[in-house]
């Protein structure tokens, strides 16, 4: 049984550990807003080159770039966990009247609106320093993000779940996030890939999210357009919470090495 | 021996209470935990009345802190059953949260929150509201004498300042029983004494506190203001338990020994080791008969150079019940 206030004091306590040290979020966004202006030019030849005469290329560099970094963000879901082992205040958790699912529920809250604040960060201020102007659903375009966000807590929480220290933990965060993002055309567009990495794409949320902000940023998609990609994301969710809720044990004694 | 009876199936929190241990804060029965092939716990039973100071003691790796992490259902036992104020703690988690508070042997606090913001995340999650918790944290934040520091991060307080804060956030949501694992490792004479302050003031209050330590004065301490029982366990198991003074009188032996200049001849009661007498069996007054010894005829001209009277306390008792001292 969960209970909310529990779940919500778990919440406040992560969410203030957050804000105490911002530095790290604050660089996610930083970062990608300082790439992306060299990116856009190439980005701005290639969308010419497909067709899309009047893109300026912000249109795939600000999206993709934010989820390059929304992958890498994941470490910061990781670190919701591992600070409490690092910490000595794992124990004291377990111990404490919140169960481990009020525990879960509230750190997987801060994980994902920490996915989804770097996400629309970047959107947001890509559009407001370089002029990224999606011309179609901004509904479509949230909902993306938000699912998104969904899917890396998910993935993040997972490999908490899987892994028994945090140095394992993150070089597979970090592996397999930028293989993902990559993979899905996060740096390049998928169409510029040879056909087995094309094939392979498919296998990465990224993929599925920057084919959603594509349309919607150049070909005026509203949601009808962007269900696939969405059902899509809500898939990988779906998946990595399962694997994540069957493996997290609570009674894991994890390496801390932060 | 204090003792509130608590019978019924509910306590007015929805949570189930095993009736055969309600009426104790702690009811342990022959538990068994082993590591790999290593037995740590060997059929442990302990029972601990509403009230009451328990002090466990024991060597390293003796087990004292599986059982505590098995009370606090941390741990899974191998075998045998705990229970917490009639909570199974094993299957009743949640009901176990809000009566225990634990300061674990490893320090437990958030560096980067301030002290306060450590204590009011705690008593939130403790299940206190945000009005409460507030309170609360003002409340122990004086009695252990943190005010100053009340808006500092906890990462920048001395060791000791820590040891008081880790401490402190056990008691937050005010629980029923509280295990403190050794909270003064490592604190200064003067957090030490502040911790020991408190736990002192919980006992009089009738609190029931699972204390363990090396530190086996402060035990003597807390029973000079509430009474406190000794539980010692060794080789996963307790090997005594009893009041302090009883452990003391049953256990304890104080000893005289003098070392004369030259070679002593052997005397009833006395045993002689080269230029050294050690009293034999438990002097009931070490003054009295190091008084006797020195003015013993046979010893007349013959110098003492050295005298070392051990007393009664619960030090001597601990090592003779560990074969540390015959």
């Amino acid at each position: 049984m969960i209970s909310l206030d529990r779940s919500a004091a778990v919440a406040r306590t992560s969410f203030r550990i957050e804000l105490r040290d911002p530095t790290s979020h604050l660089l996610m966004v930083a970062i990608p807003l300082i790439f992306i202006p060299f990116l856009i030019p190439s980005a701005g030849a290639q969308l010419h080159a497909e067709g899309y005469l009047n893109a300026g290329g912000a249109e795939t560099a600000v999206p993709g770039f934010g989820v390059l970094f929304a992958f890498l963000t994941t470490q910061m879901v990781i670190d919701l966990f591992f600070h409490e082992f690092a910490w000595g205040t794992w124990e004291r958790l377990r111990a404490s009247a919140a169960s481990t699912a009020d525990v879960v529920v509230g750190k997987v809250t801060v994980a994902y609106l920490i996915q989804l604040v770097q996400l629309t960060a970047v959107l947001v201020l890509g559009a407001l320093l370089y002029g990224y102007r999606p011309d179609g659903s901004i509904l479509a375009l949230a909902l993306t993000a938000a699912l998104l966000a969904a899917v890396l807590a998910c993935f993040g929480v997972m490999l908490v779940a899987l892994c028994s220290s945090r140095d394992l933990t993150m070089t597979l965060s970090n592996l397999v996030g930028m293989l993902m993002a990559g993979v899905g055309g996060a740096i390049s567009p998928t169409s510029s890939m040879p056909a087995w990495a094309r094939g392979l794409a498919h296998l990465s949320p990224a993929y599925w999210a920057l084919g959603a902000v594509r349309r919607v940023s150049l070909e005026h998609a509203g949601i009808g357009a962007v269900l696939g990609s969405l059902g899509a994301l809500a898939v990988f969710a779906l998946v990595f919470a399962t694997v994540a809720a069957l493996r997290f044990r609570v009674d894991d004694a994890k390496h801390a090495d932060a | 021996m204090i003792r509130q009876a608590t019978h019924g199936a509910a306590d007015g929190t929805g949570d189930a209470r095993h009736p055969a241990a309600a009426s104790d804060a702690i009811a342990v029965r022959a538990i068994h935990k082993a590591f790999g092939g290593r037995v740590v716990l060997a059929g442990v039973d302990l029972t601990v009345a509403p009230g009451m100071v328990i002090g466990l003691i024991g060597p390293n790796g003796a087990g004292k802190t599986t059982l505590i992490q098995i009370m606090t259902g941390l741990l899974a036992a191998d075998s045998g059953k705990a229970y917490i104020c009639g909570v199974d703690v094993h299957t009743q988690r949640g009901a176990l949260g809000r009566r225990i508070g634990l300061a674990p042997q490893r320090l437990g606090i958030y560096p980067t929150l301030s002290v306060s913001q450590n204590l009011r995340c705690s008593g939130e999650i403790g299940g206190l509201d945000r009005r409460r918790a507030r309170m609360r944290a003002a409340e122990l934040l004086a009695l252990f004498g943190l005010e100053s520091q009340a808006r500092q991060r906890a990462g920048q307080l001395s060791g000791g300042q820590q040891r008081r804060l880790h401490t402190a956030i056990a008691l937050m949501h005010d629980p029923e029983v509280l295990f403190l694992d050794e909270p003064t490792v490592g604190a200064d004479v003067t957090s030490r004494s502040a911790i020991l302050a408190v736990i002192s003031g919980l006992a009089e209050q009738g609190r029931t506190i699972i204390y363990t330590t090396h530190y086996l004065n402060e035990l003597e301490r807390l029973d000079a203001r509430a009474p406190c029982e000794i539980a010692m366990l060794d080789d996963g198991r307790i090997r005594a338990r009893g009041s302090l003074r009883e452990i003391i009188a049953r256990y304890a032996a104080p000893s005289v020994s003098v070392t004369f200049a030259d070679e002593p001849p052997a005397l009833d009661g006395w045993q002689r080791s080269k230029r050294t007498l050690v009293s034999a069996g438990k002097p009931s007054d070490a003054g009295a008969a190091l008084a006797s010894l020195l003015s013993a005829p046979a010893l007349r001209g013959n110098t003492p150079v050295d005298v070392q009277i051990t007393h009664a306390d619960l030090e001597s008792a601990y090592l003779r019940l560990t074969g540390a001292q015959p």
